[in-house]
C-alpha cells in the first residue's frame, strides 16, 4: 500500500510526499521549516519571546489534536491511529479532547450495546472501576486508548470496535502496531522520539516501518496517510531520513545462556551444551567458515608432513633458540609500547633527546627529537600511533639513492629477526659511508627502539623550517642550514665515538615504570638476552639457512594451531561464560563436580524465570512457615518489572520476608560474582520489584479490585498482567515443592493460585467466545 | 516376570548353578558416617527444616518413613531409601521391557511404581523418517516393539502421577536383543554422564538408571541400520559367537556380584571387578568367597 508522508506543524499540514521520494521530502520539508521560522518571528513579534517552544505544553497539544483531526474528517480520513509513545500521554491526549465527537447516533448505540455485553461478564464493583467508566464515555464519542495500563478486557473491547469501524480515533503505543491485522487510514505519530529504558532516541526505521505501515487498509484505501507532528522543532532533514529510509537494524544474535538451559541440557545424555552454543545465530560466520578452515587445515598438514628438513651441522637447538627468539621479540614489542605510552617517556623525549629509530627506511639511524605532533588524521583512533615525533635522522649524503636501497632490502620487517646481535640491539650503528646526510621525517612511537641518555641543544623550528625549504624544488641545492649541520656533525660524532649503541635510558629506574607485570617482563628479557649466546646454532656457519628453515616451520605449526583452536569448541564466543556458569552451579550444589544435575538442579529445571533464586526460597525454607496469600504476594516481585512506583504499605511479615528474599539474592549475586560472571550485586537485586506486593496480597485476601487500584499508583492492566505471570510462578514453586516431596507447600501454592484467580483478573477474553 | 529368567539362563554357559548359602556379612566400616535411620526414626526435632521424600512429621519432629540414608539439601531433609522402586527423572537411561501395545503406545515396565509409556510418536521410525503418525502407523506398531521385547529408552518427562514418558529418538535407543538382563535395585546404578559403555573386554553395557542393566555383545562395526527389514534380520541372524556368550556371563556375573555386595554400579567398578574375575571360572563368580574377593578392589574405589 502506498502511503503519503506528511510533516505537520503547527496548524497546518505543509507537505505531502511518497515515503519512497526522498527528494519530495527534502522540498517539503524546506515549506515546513520556513513556516514554523515566519511564524515564530510573527511569534517574537507579538510576544516577545524566543527560542524554541516547549512541546508537550498540554493546551497547546490539545488545540493541535482538535484541528488536526478537523482537517482529518474534513478530508476523510479517519480512521486514524494515533502513536503516542508514552502511556501517559496517551491518557492525557484522550481526555483532553472532551468536545469531539465523532459518531452518528447509530453507530453511539451500536458501541454501548456492545461494551454493555462485554462488560456484562465482570462482577460487581469491577463493572464501576475508574477506567471501565472513563474509557466508556470516550468510546460513545469514537475515542479509544491501547496501551499496556489498559485492562486486558478493555484493551479487547477496543480492538473489536477498532476493526469494526467504530473508533475513529485511537492513541495507541507501540504495542499496536505489533498485533496483526489493525490497519487505519492514517497514522499520526505524536513524537518521533522515544523512551527505549535507558535514553529518549529517535525511532529505528524498523520501528516507523512497522508503524507507518498500519496507514492504509486493503480493499477499502487507495493509500495510507503518515503524518509526523512537530510540535517541538521541525525534525533535521537526515534524521528524518535516517528514520524513514535508513538501514535496518542488523540482526544479531540474541542469545543469552540461561541457568535453567544449562541444567536442562546437562540432564539429558543426546545434546550437549556446547552444540547448542554452536548452533546460535551469533556463531553462524564461525560455523560458516569451518568447512574452508577445516580444508585449509587439512592442507596444512599436508605440508607440514611434507616438509623438507635439511640438516645443518651444530644447528641441534636452533628450535629452542627460535622460540627464545620470538618470545623475546615479542617481549620487547610489548615493552616498547609500554614504554612510548608512559607518562615519563613523553617527558623524556623531549627536543634533542637523541633517540635511535629502527624502521622500514632508517635501520639503528642515530636521530634527534625535534618536537611532538599529535596527528589527528586516521590514525588518531589507535591511541598508541596517534602520537608522531619529528626527528633529525643521520643518513647518507644523497638521500635518495639510500632510501630506495633500503626498501629493497627491509622486505620482512615483520618477521623475527634472526641474529642475537639484532635481537639485543647490539648491532652497530648506522655509519654513513660518503659525506653524512639528514632527513627530518616523522616517526611512531614504536619505531624508536632506543632513547639514550644523550641529548643535544638544538633549535627545533628552525632545523624543521630549513629542512622544509630545501624540499620545494627551488631551494633543493641550497646548503643545510646551520643549526642543521651542527645536529648532523654532532650525531656523527656521537656514532664515531660509540659504534656498538649509546647507553639506553633504563626503564624501570628513571622512567620510573613500576608496574609489577612490566618490571617482570623486563627482567625476562634481560635473562632471554643472556640465554641467547649460549646456543651452539648461532656459532654454526649455516645458521641464517637453518634460522630461515625454522622460521617457515614454526609459521606453519602457528597457523595450525589457530586452525585448530577455530575448528573446537574453545573458539565459541560464549564457552567463558558457560565455564563460570557451570562453577556457578557447582558451587551451589545444583549439579556435582561430574556435572551431574542434583535435586536442586531438577528443581530448577521446573521454574522458568529467576530459576536459581527461587530455587533457593524453597530449599532454604522460607517459603513454608508463611500464609499462601503472603507467599504470592512475596513472589510478586518476580513477575513485576515497573522500577518507578509508589512505596508500598507491608505487613511485618512481609517486611520479613522482602528482606530474606534481598539478602538470598545478593548472596547468590556474590556466588556469582566470585565466579567471573559479570554481574553486580545492585544490578542482580535491582531486578526484583517490590512495587506490587502490598496490591497483590491485598488481592489474595480478597480485596475487590477497585480498591486495590487505589493502592498503588500502577496502572490497572499492569497489576493484571502480572498477577496473571503470577500463577505461573505458583505453578512453578508447586511443582518444584512436589518435586522435593514437601506436601505442605505444594498444598500452600495451590491455594495461592486459586486465591488470585478471581474476577477481573481472570476474566476470559472476548476473542475465545 | 517371566522373560527376564529366560535370558539370564540362555547364557549360563554350561547350565551348572551354585547355590551359595546366605553367609554372614561383612560390617564395613565407612570413613564418612552415614546418617543411617529406619522407619520411625527421630531425623531432627528442629522446626527449621522441610520435610522431603522418605520422611513424615509427627508433633514437632520429622521422622523416617523409610529404611535408608538422610541427605539434606540446605533446609531440606529427605531419606534416600535402600530398597525401593525407581523414581524416574527427566533425563535419565533406562531399559524397560513392553508389556503391552496399546492405543499410540506402549506399555513398559521400568521397575518404577507404575507402568511407564512410550508415546508412538516418541520413537524414531524405521529410516529416521519424521512425519505425523498415521494410522497406518498405529497398525504397524507391533511390527516395531511386540510384547516381551526389551527396549533401552530415555525419560522424556515425568507426568503429574509420577508415572514416566519414554521416547526413543535417537539411534542409541532402541530394542534390544542378543544379550542379558541383569535387575538390581535402583539406587545401586550410580548416576553418571553416560551410560552406554562399549567395554574393551568385549561387551556393550547400558546400565539402566532403573536398576536394569543389560549386557550384550559389542555392535560389529555398525552402519547405522536404516530398514525395518535389515533390522529383523539382524536380529535373527546375527550369531553370537561361544567366546562373546563367555564375556557376557562373565560380566553378568560380576555385576551380580557387586549387587551382592552393594557397591556401586558404573564402568569403572564393573571393569576392576571383571578384571579380578578373570583367574575365576565364569561359573565360579557366584561363590560367596569369590564374590568377596574379584569385588574388594571396586570396594576401596
Amino acid at each position: 500500500m502506498p502511503t503519503d508522508s506528511f510533516l505537520l506543524e503547527g496548524w497546518a499540514a505543509v507537505g505531502d510526499s511518497l515515503v519512497v521520494c526522498s527528494l519530495l521530502v527534502c522540498c517539503r520539508y524546506q515549506a515546513a521549516v520556513d513556516a514554523k521560522k515566519s511564524r515564530e518571528s510573527k511569534g517574537a513579534a507579538s510576544f516577545g519571546t524566543k527560542g524554541p517552544r516547549q512541546g508537550g505544553h498540554f493546551k497547546q497539544d490539545r488545540n493541535v489534536w482538535l484541528s488536526l483531526i478537523g482537517k482529518l474528517r474534513k478530508d476523510d480520513r479517519l480512521p486514524v491511529v494515533a502513536f503516542t509513545l508514552s502511556r501517559k500521554r496517551c491518557d492525557e491526549n484522550a481526555s483532553g479532547l472532551t468536545t469531539i465527537d465523532m459518531t452518528t447516533t447509530t453507530q453511539k448505540s451500536e458501541i454501548t450495546v456492545f461494551f454493555n455485553k462485554s462488560v456484562a461478564r465482570l462482577k460487581g464493583t469491577d463493572k464501576e472501576l475508574p477506567q471501565v467508566r472513563k474509557l466508556k464515555e470516550l468510546l460513545v464519542r469514537g475515542i479509544g486508548v491501547h496501551h499496556s495500563g489498559i485492562l486486558p478486557i478493555m484493551k479487547e473491547v477496543i480492538e473489536m470496535l477498532f476493526q469494526r469501524g467504530l473508533v475513529k480515533l485511537l492513541f495507541a503505543t507501540e504495542t499496536f502496531a505489533m498485533g496483526v491485522n489493525m490497519p487505519a487510514r492514517t497514522v499520526v505519530f505524536d513524537s518521533i522520539r522515544k523512551h527505549d529504558g535507558s535514553a529518549l532516541r529517535n525511532l529505528l526505521p524498523g520501528e516507523y516501518i512497522q508503524m507507518a505501515g498500519r496507514a492504509g487498509r486493503r480493499g477499502l484505501d487507495t493509500t495510507g496517510t503518515v503524518i509526523l507532528l512537530c510540535k517541538g522543532d521541525v525534525p533535521e532533514t537526515s534524521e528524518l531520513h535516517q528514520m524513514m529510509l535508513g538501514r535496518p537494524t542488523k540482526l544479531e544474535s540474541k542469545f543469552r545462556l540461561t541457568y535453567s538451559m544449562i541444567l536442562n541440557l546437562l540432564r539429558v545424555e543426546q545434546l550437549r551444551v556446547e552444540d547448542m552454543m554452536k548452533r546460535s545465530f551469533a556463531e553462524l560466520d564461525l560455523q560458516r567458515d569451518a568447512q574452508q578452515a577445516a580444508s585449509q587445515r587439512q592442507e596444512l598438514e599436508q605440508k607440514i608432513r611434507d616438509f623438507q628438513e635439511s640438516v645443518f651441522p651444530m644447528c641441534d637447538d636452533i628450535e629452542k633458540y627460535y622460540q627464545v627468539a620470538s618470545e623475546l621479540n615479542d617481549l620487547k614489542h610489548s615493552l616498547r609500547l609500554k614504554i612510548m605510552n608512559s607518562a615519563n617517556a613523553a617527558k623524556v623525549l623531549s627536543t634533542g633527546r637523541i633517540v635511535v629509530i629502527n624502521n622500514k627506511e632508517h635501520k639503528n639511524a642515530l636521530a634527534v627529537v625535534l618536537q611532538l605532533s599529535t596527528s589527528r588524521g586516521r590514525l588518531a583512533s589507535m591511541s598508541e600511533t596517534s602520537k608522531t615525533y619529528s626527528v633529525l635522522v643521520l643518513c647518507e649524503g644523497k638521500p635518495n639513492t639510500s632510501t630506495s636501497v633500503e626498501r629493497t632490502t627491509s622486505g620482512k620487517s615483520e618477521a623475527v629477526p634472526s641474529t642475537p646481535a639484532v635481537l639485543t640491539g647490539r648491532t652497530p650503528l648506522f655509519h654513513p659511508e660518503g659525506p653524512s646526510g639528514h632527513m627530518v621525517v616523522d616517526v611512531k612511537p614504536i619505531e624508536i627502539s632506543v632513547i639514550s641518555c644523550h641529548s643535544l641543544r638544538v633549535n627545533a623550528t628552525h632545523i624543521i623550517d630549513d629542512y622544509r625549504k630545501r624540499q620545494q624544488p627551488r631551494f633543493r641545492d641550497d646548503l643545510p642550514g646551520r643549526e642543521a649541520s651542527i645536529a648532523t656533525q654532532e650525531l656523527l660524532r656521537l656514532v664515531e665515538a660509540n659504534p656498538d649503541g649509546l647507553e639506553a635510558v633504563d626503564p624501570v629506574k628513571e622512567l620510573n615504570i613500576r608496574d609489577i607485570d612490566f618490571v617482570e617482563k623486563f627482567r625476562r628479557t634481560q635473562f632471554l638476552e643472556q640465554s641467547l649466546d649460549t646456543f651452539q646454532c648461532v656459532h654454526s656457519p649455516h645458521f641464517i639457512e637453518a634460522f630461515e628453515q625454522t622460521r617457515t616451520k614454526q609459521k606453519m605449526l602457528e597457523s595450525l594451531n589457530r586452525l585448530k583452536f577455530l575448528l573446537s569448541d574453545e573458539s565459541l564466543q560464549l564457552l567463558p561464560e558457560y565455564r563460570d556458569r557451570v562453577q556457578v552451579l557447582k558451587r551451589l550444589g545444583f549439579v556435582d563436580a561430574n556435572t551431574n544435575v542434583q535435586l536442586k538442579g531438577r528443581v530448577a529445571c521446573e521454574i522458568n524465570n529467576h530459576e536459581l533464586l527461587v530455587t533457593e526460597l524453597v530449599f532454604e525454607n522460607i517459603l513454608s512457615h508463611m500464609h499462601p496469600t503472603e507467599i504470592v504476594a512475596l513472589l510478586s516481585c518476580f513477575v513485576f518489572q515497573q522500577k518507578h512506583t509508589s512505596e508500598p504499605n507491608l505487613t511485618d511479615t512481609l517486611e520479613k520476608g522482602k528482606r530474606l528474599v534481598i539478602d538470598l539474592a545478593s548472596r547468590l549475586a556474590g556466588v556469582q560474582m566470585e565466579c567471573g560472571l559479570q554481574i553486580s550485586v545492585e544490578e542482580f537485586v535491582g531486578e526484583l520489584h517490590f512495587g506490587l506486593v502490598e496490591a497483590v496480597y491485598e488481592w489474595a485476601r480478597g480485596m475487590p479490585f477497585a480498591e486495590i487500584t487505589n493502592l498503588t499508583d500502577v496502572q490497572e492492566g499492569i497489576i493484571v498482567r502480572c498477577i496473571q505471570r503470577l500463577d505461573e510462578v505458583c505453578r512453578d514453586v508447586r511443582n518444584a515443592a512436589r518435586l522435593v516431596g514437601d506436601p505442605v507447600l505444594y498444598e500452600k501454592m495451590d491455594q495461592g493460585s486459586s486465591l488470585i484467580k478471581r474476577d477481573i483478573v481472570f476474566a476470559a477474553s472476548l476473542y475465545t467466545q | 516376570r517371566d522373560f527376564k529368567r529366560m535370558e539370564v539362563e540362555d547364557v549360563d554357559v554350561d547350565g551348572e548353578i551354585c547355590v551359595g548359602l546366605p553367609r554372614k556379612r561383612q560390617v564395613v566400616v565407612l570413613e564418612h558416617s552415614l546418617h543411617v535411620v529406619t522407619p520411625g526414626d527421630v531425623i531432627t526435632t528442629d522446626t527449621g527444616f522441610m520435610r522431603g521424600h522418605g520422611t513424615y512429621v509427627e508433633g514437632e519432629t520429622i521422622k523416617a518413613s523409610v529404611a535408608g540414608v538422610v541427605e539434606r539439601v540446605n533446609k531440606l531433609i529427605c531419606v534416600r531409601p535402600v530398597r525401593t522402586r525407581y523414581t524416574g527423572e527427566i533425563g535419565d537411561v533406562v531399559v524397560g521391557r513392553i508389556i503391552e501395545v496399546g492405543q499410540r503406545r506402549w506399555k513398559v515396565d521400568t521397575f518404577s511404581r507404575l507402568d511407564s509409556v512410550l508415546m508412538l510418536s516418541s520413537i524414531n521410525l524405521p529410516g529416521g523418517i519424521l512425519r505425523r503418525r498415521s494410522a497406518e502407523d498405529e497398525l504397524m506398531m507391533r511390527s516395531y516393539f511386540k510384547e516381551g521385547d526389551l527396549i533401552s529408552a530415555e525419560v522424556q518427562s515425568v507426568f503429574s502421577d509420577v508415572s514416566l514418558s519414554l521416547h526413543t529418538r535417537s539411534l542409541k535407543y532402541g530394542k534390544l536383543s542378543q544379550g542379558c538382563l541383569v535387575t538390581v535395585a535402583p539406587a545401586l546404578v550410580k548416576r553418571r554422564k553416560t551410560h552406554f559403555h562399549n567395554l574393551p573386554c568385549g561387551a556393550s553395557l547400558i546400565l539402566g538408571n532403573n536398576g536394569y542393566i543389560w549386557i550384550g555383545p559389542l555392535a560389529a562395526e555398525e552402519q547405522p541400520i536404516t530398514d525395518a527389514s535389515n533390522e529383523e534380520m539382524m536380529e535373527t541372524e546375527m550369531v553370537t559367537s561361544h567366546r562373546d556368550h563367555e564375556v557376557i556371563a562373565r560380566l553378568r556375573n560380576c555385576v551380580l556380584a557387586l549387587a551382592d555386595q552393594k557397591l556401586p554400579l558404573y564402568d569403572t567398578t564393573i571393569l576392576y571387578t571383571y578384571d579380578a574375575s578373570i583367574g575365576h571360572s565364569a561359573r565360579d563368580l557366584v561363590k560367596p568367597e569369590v564374590i568377596e574377593e574379584i569385588t574388594s578392589h571396586a570396594r576401596q574405589l
